[in-house]
């Protein structure tokens, strides 16, 4: 299997910036700061487990409990 | 009248907290931060601040030097009083548990409750943050990776100092100290304001790859599968035994698709590793970076956002302490204190600094409109 980060590193940006390009920026920073740059990843990128994992957690603190 | 900053020398903690209260005059403040010399007792100055300043939202910490009245100043307590015209509401939180996930979320959670919204709901246009850190936690990483997964409203700061000392550091909470924590306040500002983040470094095509790291003593062992000390070295044409010489010239950094640093600086060399001032992550790959003119880049990046802006009734500044002794090793801190000439500022010279992540050799600033 390949994109699925790529593919939740989207999700996550839809979420919390659903269209506003200054958090859409703001979010990509932030997950530089985290070690994932949304740069790298494309719909060909391997999976990666810790990485997906890392991003399911962020989805769900935003989504969830906050 | 909906702001005013004020300097007092004073040594006793007392008369100094009256001198900054007589000082703001009839203002009725919504919000204060302030940032003080560590010379003074947190604790003391904490009560006799509050003393006089009552139930008042506010923020600060320990400095290792107060920006009040250019340039840098050391010895004093520099506060900026703001009231409803400027700042409609403030509320402060203290995380005092660093290593607990929880206490951040609950913190954040306090804040957006008190405005009656879920944290994720708070908007970034209406809401700002700004925090101040223990500068010797090295929880600074974390705390705000916390914060800005939970909201999308932008936290401003950074750590707080104790005049190089490195011994000790403290944060303000309304005015009362705490150690081994962070402060946070969410702001609802009533007029539009301005967030600068600005170093001074050309972003290099060189790259180095975190391939091993030791997140919590931020140490890398090595970079592109060799020994990191070694391979920084020969990145910058140098021996292992001038590189750490050239720390202040070169960092790295995290640089976005927009083409914008977010700095970590090597702060020395530990056998074949290096140890930096922020945590590196397995995998990040950074560009080197080369030191450029400070006075230039901040009056550059600050003029522009002061345009955006239209005018400025006040700053607060986060400036990193090596950026400080850069200026100060050029003789160019009368220079750098020109820039904020007619725009009352107030600030610190810190041991890291606050925006979406922690940062090195940065400035980060909050500019608020005056309309």
């Amino acid at each position: 299997m390949a994109g699925r980060v790529k593919h939740l590193i989207d999700e996550l940006i839809q979420l919390r910036a659903a269209g506003n390009p200054g958090v859409a920026c703001f979010l990509r920073a932030h997950l530089m700061l985290m070690g994932i740059d949304p740069e790298r990843y494309t719909e060909r990128s391997p999976d990666d487990a810790n990485k997906e994992q890392t991003l399911r957690q962020m989805i769900h603190d935003f989504r969830g409990k906050s | 009248m909906s702001v005013k900053t004020v300097v007092s020398t004073h040594t006793d903690p007392r008369a100094c907290a009256r001198e900054l209260r007589d000082g703001i005059g009839n203002l009725d403040p919504t919000f204060v931060t302030f940032f003080a010399t560590s010379k003074l007792d947190p604790e003391s100055l904490g009560a006799a601040l509050r003393q006089q300043f009552g139930e008042v939202p506010a923020i600060g910490c320990t400095t290792a030097g107060e920006i009040g009245g250019r340039p840098q100043r050391e010895g004093s307590v520099v506060l900026l009083a703001m009231d409803a015209d400027s700042i409609r509401s403030a509320q402060v939180e203290v995380i005092s548990d660093l290593a607990r996930e929880a206490a951040t979320r609950h913190a954040v959670n306090t804040l957006a409750a008190g405005r009656g919204e879920a944290a994720s709901a708070l908007a970034p246009d209406k809401y700002l943050g700004m925090v101040v850190h223990d500068g010797l936690s090295k929880a600074e990483e974390s705390i705000m990776a916390r914060i800005t997964a939970l909201t999308n409203v932008p936290f401003i700061g950074g750590s707080a100092g104790d005049d190089l000392v490195f011994r000790r550091t403290f944060v303000f909470a309304n005015f009362r100290p705490h150690t081994a924590a962070s402060a946070l306040a969410l702001l609802e500002p009533a007029r539009r304001y301005e967030i600068l983040k600005t170093q001074s470094f050309a972003v290099l095509d060189k790259v180095l790859e975190v391939t091993e790291v030791e997140e919590s003593t931020r140490t890398v062992h090595s970079f592109n599968g060799r020994p990191a000390a070694q391979e920084f070295a020969t990145l910058l044409g140098v021996s292992q035994s001038e590189l750490s010489d050239n720390f202040r010239k070169y960092a790295v950094g995290l640089v976005t698709r927009e083409g914008e640093p977010y700095v970590r600086s090597a702060q020395q060399v530990q056998g074949k590793s290096l140890v930096f001032y922020c945590q590196l992550k397995q995998g990040m790959r950074l560009n080197l970076l080369e030191a450029r003119d400070i006075v230039q880049k901040t009056r550059n990046d600050l003029t522009s956002k002061l345009a955006t802006l239209g005018s400025c009734e006040a700053i607060v500044e986060f400036q990193c302490i090596n950026r400080t002794q850069e200026l100060e090793s050029k003789n160019q801190s009368l220079a750098y204190a020109e820039l904020f000439k007619g725009i009352p500022t107030i600030g610190l010279a810190t041991y890291g600094e606050s925006y979406i992540g922690h940062l090195n050799q940065t400035s980060t600033m909050l500019l608020f409109g005056a309309s």
